[in-house]
């Protein structure tokens, strides 16, 4: 099971969070103005990366915060955590590195 | 019987106090601290089974958790349990047990005539053999392969038993209660650090309970008590022994079984926890977990009583036992020899140690010579005799490298064989965390390479084979654990004088010829004895194309079972090793997955049962509803009630009369449970419209709205009523299920994409509970109970809320109707809502006030054609399917969900569109989830045309309704329909989902 | 205004609590949201209340006539005895204006105490947070899961915390906390 550092109430076991899959992807600013096949690449795709991968969680049982994890997503390592509009922590070079 | 087989001294058992138990019906005597393997061997029971697959007799291997061989059946009735290993079970007072996997029983086994037909029942063979025709695996060959092959018998009772859980958090771990755990132990403990030790035994030791070893001043049992009473005067140490670290997770996170109650009375259980998992987040983890002895694979080699060198030196040393009174050593290493040793200063005789190294020499060799005991150096068992039990060993000389031994035989007569191949250290837990092992040629073993996670290894898991490696390793270990959580640890005791042998060499040896080759004539060498698992099954997966060690596995079934092939699984690698003539490193291991021992369904779950299994979630009035005979319905984690059926009457009844009540009269429902969330702040108006499908800016104080929430997809997901309480505030309902989704999903786009509104949501849904009154005699029940709030038309329209007191409550009352009648939701502070429904219930008495469920609300609503969130959508339908363009804005330039509307697939011409259906028969009454088609008579596979969401009788319209996607069904009103049912199709006509009040006019009651 | 007794679905069952369980009756529970880093904001809730809002995480702060509690980054939970109008009026006046969120929750939660030297035992068997005295003390409160109920666990004495759980789950939370104590309070 994760222990996920929420970046305001700080570790805390999975069970107390919700995914909410892959950061860093902005609703575009104005939807009508954009074709269909780029409605659909914000819709459905994403990049499924083996490594290092931003994605969101949420704190639900706690403070409901939403904020971003940088989790190895081969050893499942978290690299660190951030606020919402924050810039990302540095990664490690090589995914599936150890500590 | 008598205990035969007990030494006249020693050993870790109170000779006080005797034990009475049965085996396979049989009255044996044990004494306190034996298990029931030691307890066995004690009065000279060896045979304790059949073998998996050729029903061959079986014995005890080993004296821990890695036996193959001991399984019984514990205990009778509810708490039965079966494939415990006989190894690991205290003995008790009263205690039952029997074998498994044979019948009618152990002593005159049917099955083991297979073992005549064991040429065929090679690797794969059940993959092979039972393969067709088909229709015979189900009726025939799956029912007896699973009476022949079954283990124990699982019980057919409740489990009376009590299990739970435990979460606990420390700074270091340390898995394994012997020499190196509880130095670990000790030196994070000094070091101030939260530690907990847990041991899968019943008394911390490990090794050094089979061992006799000086250590400083005392002898081995002295410092075991020094250490176990040091560590249990810390007051942030935790020690728990009988309890198993079975899984290691992912960020140091380990579960323990603590086995609490297994090793009493019956009478001294009652009423406790039987077993409790631990739940453990660790900063450090400290794995000690030893070493497991490796069989040797020479021609039937599952006699029983052939034995670990090792184990046999465990039920000499700690349960004064003797397995054997003449003993033959099978090794390749030295250290094997002391079992030797220690068996001949307790009274039994060693008639010769069989070492398949060509030279030997050492500390412990030369005590073995001093006892006069017969070493024959460069030979090996080559085959066994005896039924039930070994009683004489073939040996012959060893000629190096050669396939088939053609020396002269000697027989040696025996009642016991010791045999060691080496150690394995327990890497399971180091596995499961991800760690990778690396192969020691000169320890002939795979050793723990670099962690992956925060964690050290110490002991004989990290290749520290003597006591004095283990005690320096296991400080060095429990500091560096400490350290890294931020401990200063002592300084390092000074090391005591330690006595022991010297602990001598190894070669490895994977497989012994004997006088024809593997695979030929009726001699088997058992890799995996718990899955009957030979040498020539691996030759056989090899030449019919495996190769990977993770295919091996799956087809000879090596390592599989209840001990995950413990004693097993480096002797098959090494076998294969040899067999594709590549080094052990590369033919890499096979995964390992947790639970390293068994942990029983009882355990796991803990009190996660019955009504705990998921919270059950009652509103205020739900005490009400079960003394007036409600029954219920679980929506989401709530019960709500379904119906109230009167006494005699059938579901049908109650739901006529239910909704007759509100269409003629009143009725009333508990609606509590709708979610409900207060949305504040200067952009609240803004934010609405950017998340329900409608207009909201307008909306006037003291007005309410119905909106729609669609994903980004343009898919419906949640809707309900909000209401304008003030400039910048509002109060939204959700559904039942959906309040805590909805919340999340309004947080999201707060936080994570328009940050710049000022907005906040809090949730309120209990805050407020809900009495829903409906039916032309609404107005005259609130009347009653709010004399004084104006409930005319004009100054309380529909779709308006009012503040004011109701039955002498603060309330607030919206009008609102989800039955198209004229209703009012009355809002009390939760602890009131009881108050506030007998008010209701009381003022409606005249007009025969009629409570209803969930269930009438359906038909309501569904008589109307509203639609239910999660019934008549699917995920997969849009505003437009369910004929509701009228609630999605065409002037707003955006809203979540908008953009979707006009992808080529959600306006497609020909998607499932929410409609009406009317039966035929007017009796006939559609299943709910039914298929549908336009033409019942082309050949199959019929094109599929939508499926029934909602069917009832309606009692108001006197006949049966039903809503339904179809596809195109906008376009198709006055069509037909049809629903192939079992036995008979029926027909339906396409209509407008509103089939009752079109106009709306009983809305104003 | 009736009066009506403080009846909760955990009400039924707390006859049969054991020592060292306890369902209290009615609080006045405010839930107040506003942005902490806004002195204007802080001060206001100041006057009304005489509170200074903890802005770390997981703290408690105290005043005279009620306390409050950290839920989140701009969100707490104001807890007193009372009347709950008053409370919510002063916090309306004094924040007039303002951008902040006021509402009585009082009847939303209700709250269990769970007392004496098993408390710890009782939590490890409920929670997987961590409250061990080294991690977590009086003042101290956290956002977390009691079996599967959402809840708010604040440590008010050495060996006493205050549970609050929404009213629905209250029964099974109860029952849960009641059935975690017996193994204690036979043995006791
Ligand atoms: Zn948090």
């Amino acid at each position: 099971m994760l222990n996920i550092d929420c970046p305001w109430c700080g570790k805390r076991h999975e069970t107390e969070f919700h995914y909410g899959g892959e950061a860093h992807i902005a609703r575009p600013e104005d939807p009508a103005k954009l074709e269909d096949t780029e409605w659909a690449e914000f819709l459905f795709m994403r990049t499924n990366t083996k490594g290092y991968f931003a994605e969101r969680w949420l704190h639900s049982h706690g403070c409901r915060r939403w904020f971003n994890v940088i989790r190895n997503t081969v050893t499942h390592d978290i690299v660190g955590s951030y606020k919402m509009g924050e810039k990302p922590p540095k990664l490690p070079k090589r995914t599936g590195d150890a500590k | 019987m008598t205990q035969a087989f007990r030494t006249t001294s020693g050993g870790r058992i109170d000779r006080r106090k005797a034990i009475n138990f049965t085996f396979n019906g049989q009255s044996y005597i044990g004494y306190e601290g034996d298990t029931l393997a030691s307890a066995l061997l004690a009065n000279g029971v060896h045979l304790l089974g059949r073998s998996f697959k050729y029903h061959r007799p079986r014995g005890i291997v080993a004296a821990g958790a890695e036996e193959p061989n001991s399984m019984v059946q514990l205990g009778e009735g509810a708490t039965t349990e079966p494939n415990i290993r006989a190894t690991q079970i205290s003995l008790y007072e009263g205690l039952t047990a029997s074998s498994v996997n044979v019948w009618p029983n152990v002593e005159f086994d049917i099955s083991a005539i297979n073992g005549l037909f064991a040429k065929i029942m090679t690797a794969g063979f059940y993959n092979k053999t039972f393969m067709w025709p088909r229709s015979m695996w189900m009726k025939l060959y799956e029912p007896v392969i699973r009476r022949a092959a079954g283990w124990g018998k699982a019980p057919t009772q409740t489990d009376p038993d009590i299990y739970d859980h435990m979460h606990l958090h420390v700074e270091v771990m340390v898995v394994g209660g012997g020499p190196a755990g509880l130095m670990a132990a000790l030196a994070a403990g000094r070091a101030g650090a939260r530690v907990l030790l847990v041991d899968e035994q019943s008394e911390f030791g490990g090794s050094l309970l089979s061992k006799k070893r000086q250590i400083g001043a005392k002898d081995e049992a002295g410092w075991i008590a020094d250490m176990a009473a040091e560590l249990e005067a810390m007051p942030d140490v935790t020690l728990l022994s009988r309890s198993t670290a079975f899984g290691y997770y992912d960020h140091n996170y380990l579960c323990v079984l603590e086995q609490k109650t297994d090793h009493l009375p019956a009478a001294e259980r009652k009423g406790k926890v039987r077993q409790r998992v631990w739940h453990i987040r660790a900063g450090q983890v400290v794995l000690a977990t030893g070493a497991h002895e490796r069989p040797l694979v020479f021609a039937d080699n599952d006699r029983p009583g052939i034995m670990l060198a090792g184990s046999v030196q465990t039920y000499v040393n700690r349960y004064g036992v003797l397995p054997g009174k003449k003993m033959v050593l099978f090794t390749n290493n030295d250290a094997a020899y002391e079992a030797a040793i220690d068996l001949q200063a307790a009274g039994g005789d060693v008639v010769a140690i069989i070492d398949c190294r060509h030279e030997v020499s050492g500390e412990l060799v030369d005590a073995a010579r001093a006892l006069d005991i017969e070493i024959l150096a460069g030979y090996a068992i080559t085959g066994t005799s005896g039924g039930k039990r070994v009683e004489s060993v073939e040996v012959r000389a060893i000629q190096k490298g050669a396939k088939v031994y053609t020396s002269a035989a000697r027989q040696i007569d025996c009642d016991l064989v010791a045999m060691s191949g080496g150690w394995s250290p327990v890497v399971h837990l180091f596995s499961q965390s991800q760690g990778q092992l690396e192969y020691d040629e000169e320890k002939v073993c795979f050793l723990p390479g670099k962690p992956r996670q925060a964690q050290q290894v110490a002991g004989a898991l990290a290749g520290q084979f003597t006591l004095k490696e283990c005690l320096a390793g296991g400080y060095k270990a429990g500091a560096d654990a400490a350290r890294a959580t931020g401990f200063t640890p002592k300084r390092k005791p000074a090391a005591p004088e330690i006595e022991e042998p010297d602990l001598g060499g190894i070669e490895p040896f994977w497989i012994v010829p004997g006088s024809r080759p593997i695979g030929e004539g009726m001699a088997k060498h058992f890799v995996d004895l718990q899955n009957d698992t030979t040498a020539a099954d691996i030759e056989l997966a090899v030449r019919e194309g495996f190769e990977s060690v993770e295919h091996i596995k799956r087809y000879t079934l090596t390592g599989f079972g209840t001990d995950q092939g413990k004693t097993s699984n480096i002797n098959a690698l090494a076998i294969l090793s040899g067999i594709l003539d590549k080094p052990i490193p590369k033919v890499g291991t096979t995964t390992f997955r947790p639970p390293y021992t068994p942990v029983s369904y009882g355990a796991l779950a803990g009190r996660n049962l019955g009504d705990w299994s998921d919270p059950v979630r009652v509103t205020s009035i739900h005490d009400w509803h079960v003394e007036n005979g409600a029954l219920f319905e679980n929506v989401g984690q709530w019960k709500r009630p379904w119906y109230f059926p009167k006494a005699g009457e059938t579901m049908h009844e109650a739901l006529n009369r239910e909704c007759l009540a509100v269409r003629n009269a009143v009725g009333v429902l508990d609606a509590s449970t709708l979610g409900k969330i207060d949305i504040r702040g200067p952009d609240a108006a803004e934010f609405l419209n950017r998340i329900y499908t409608n207009a909201w800016a307008k909306l006037g104080i003291g007005r309410v709205r119905y909106g729609l929430m669609c994903h980004e997809d343009g898919m419906v997901f949640d809707d309900g009523t909000t209401a304008r309480l003030a400039e910048d505030r509002f109060l939204m309902t959700t559904t039942t299920g959906g309040a805590a989704s909805v919340l999340d999903w309004l947080e999201e786009y707060l936080q994570t994409e328009w940050p710049e509104l000022k907005v906040y949501c809090t949730s309120v849904t209990e805050q407020w509970a809900t009495v829903s009154i409906a039916g032309p005699k609404a107005g005259a029940v609130l009347k009653k109970l709010a004399p004084e709030m104006d409930l005319s038309h004009e100054n309380f329209p529909f779709l308006s809320f009012k503040e004011g007191t109701v039955a002498g409550l603060k309330a607030r009352v919206f009008r609102i109707s989800f039955t198209g009648e004229l209703s009012y939701e009355i809002n009390v502070p939760w602890a009131n809502g009881l108050a506030l429904w007998e008010a209701v219930m009381a003022a409606g008495a005249e007009f025969d006030i009629t409570p209803y469920g969930t269930e009438s609300m359906h038909i309501l609503r569904a008589e109307k054609g509203f639609i239910i969130v999660g019934q008549e959508t699917d995920g997969t339908t849009t505003p437009q399917d369910l004929g509701m363009d009228w609630i999605v804005s065409k002037k707003k330039p955006d809203f979540i969900g908008k953009r979707s509307f006009t992808r080529s697939d959600t306006a497609r011409p020909d998607r499932k569109q929410l409609v009406g259906l009317l039966t035929e028969t007017p009796d006939d009454v559609l299943p709910e989830g039914a298929q549908l088609v336009f033409d019942p008579n082309v050949p199959k596979p019929i094109p599929m045309a939508g499926h029934v969401t909602s069917s009832y009788y309606s009692a108001a319209l006197g006949r049966s309704i039903a809503l339904a996607l179809v596809k195109g069904g906008h376009g198709r009103k006055g069509q037909k329909i049809f629903a192939p049912l079992e036995g008979k199709t029926v027909t339906a006509e396409i209509v407008d989902p509103v089939l009752y009040d079109k106009e709306g006019e009983r809305l104003n009651g | 205004m009736a009066e009506t007794p403080w009846i909760t679905p955990a009400a039924a069952i707390a006859e049969s609590f054991p020592d060292g369980l306890k369902e209290l009756g009615p609080r006045v529970q405010v839930n107040l949201r506003g942005d902490v880093t806004d002195s204007t904001f802080v001060n206001a809730v100041k006057t009304a209340t005489g509170l200074d809002l903890p802005d770390a995480p997981n703290k408690v702060a105290a005043g005279k006539e009620c306390k409050a509690l950290w839920l989140s980054p701009d969100e707490w939970l104001l807890v007193g005895e009372g009347e709950a109008a008053s409370l919510v009026q002063s916090l309306e006046e004094a924040l007039s204006g303002q951008y902040v969120a006021i509402n009585d929750v009082s009847a939303n939660r209700t709250i269990f105490e769970i007392s004496g030297p098993y408390c710890h035992q009782v939590l490890m068997k409920s929670s997987e947070v961590d409250f061990h005295p080294r991690a977590f003390a009086p003042g101290n409160c956290v956002q977390t899961l009691i079996a599967k109920s959402q809840a708010i666990v604040e440590q008010v004495g050495r060996e006493m915390f205050h549970i609050y759980v929404r009213n629905s789950f209250s029964r099974y939370a109860g029952a849960w906390l009641a059935e975690a104590l017996v193994e204690y309070s036979e043995t006791s």
